[in-house]
């Protein structure tokens, strides 16, 4: 390093950026040594302003002041989940039941048209049905029956 | 199953008592709002007490809990930019920096005045910052971090602390060289 500390290596070296050839001048050089100096007084005077000015405004800590917002945000969870869990019971259950519904309606319609069928496929209405089984009872013999 | 809190962690009333400070200082010097500062420190430590079985020891309590407030900042932020810096960082000047600190010294009133003046250039120059730079600027001036601990407090490699922290200095200084 030839020359003393430029004004970007003086800011460097404050921010932790240490380039050996600029640790060794620092070590002989005093007057480097006095410009970081006070080129570091400002920052320094800066932290501790800072840190005079936080410790007066810092609220005096709760003990299990955490621990019992904790718990409160656990019971509000819980609380929304079930409120949520509630909400979507009462939207689930009425398409449920509509469907269970459907599906009874379909159910019966499906008995009734077979129903229907029956009906429809009876050669004779249900009132002549005993004579229509007394035609057939005769039916081996009924053709001399009817012939004689 | 998770497993219990170790070490520090065990008594967590000791851990706020302990690291509140710290905590609401990077918040309030990073926010320059009181309210805010205090919400969030709430919220830091309401974080860290959830997470607590999640604690490896990697690093030490204090690093974990800033990690934990960093965030919150950047959140924070992105809810609400930077009108909070821009309207604090006047107002809180004189209240910032008249208080016992000064009296303290026991220096002349020119002294005084002369400190008075670098540490509100400083605390100007802070605003023009980047979020980054900021936050890197206030855990090592103000926290006294070390570089290692600004790392993983932000999440960032050691060298791009360095280069956020450069910046930061480096800009600094030159709005002091321009301060009459």
């Amino acid at each position: 390093m030839s020359g003393h500390l430029s004004p970007v290596e003086v800011s460097e070296w404050l921010a932790g950026i240490r380039a050996s050839a600029a640790e060794r001048h620092m070590a002989e050089c005093a007057g480097c040594a006095a410009e970081l100096e006070r080129a570091n007084q400002p920052l320094a005077l800066f932290g501790a302003a800072t840190r005079a000015w936080c410790a007066a405004e810092t609220p005096i800590p709760r003990m299990g002041a955490v621990a019992s917002a904790a718990r409160r945000r656990q019971r509000f969870v819980t609380m929304r989940v079930a409120l949520a869990a509630a909400a979507a019971l009462m939207i689930a259950a009425p398409v449920y039941l509509q469907h269970q519904r459907a599906i009874e309606t379909a159910r019966q319609d499906e008995a009734l048209l077979e129903q229907v069928q029956t009906e429809v496929s009876r050669s004779a209405p249900e009132p002549m049905q005993p004579l229509e089984k007394l035609v057939q009872w005769n039916a081996p013999s009924g053709q001399s029956a009817s012939t004689q | 199953m998770t497993a219990a809190p170790a070490g520090e962690l065990a008594d967590f009333d000791a851990v706020v008592r302990d690291h509140q400070p710290a905590v609401f200082r990077f918040l309030l010097a990073s926010l320059r709002e009181r309210e805010s500062a205090e919400n969030l420190t709430q919220e830091c430590l309401l974080r860290a007490y959830q997470a607590r079985r999640n604690f490896r020891g990697e690093a030490s309590v204090r690093t974990w809990l800033m990690r934990i407030a960093v965030n919150l900042v950047h959140d924070h932020r992105k809810s609400a930019p930077l009108r909070f810096w821009r309207r604090a960082a006047e107002t809180s000047l004189d209240v910032a920096f008249t208080g016992d600190w000064l009296a303290d010294r026991r220096s002349s009133p020119e002294a005084e005045a002369s400190v008075r003046e670098q540490v509100r250039a400083v605390w100007r120059a802070t605003v023009a910052l980047s979020e980054r730079q900021r936050t890197v600027f206030l855990l090592r001036f103000v926290e006294e971090m070390e570089i290692r601990e600004i790392a993983t407090a932000t999440g960032l490699q050691e060298g791009t602390v360095k280069a956020h922290l450069f910046r930061a200095v480096d800009a600094v200084r030159k709005k002091l060289r321009d301060t009459p």
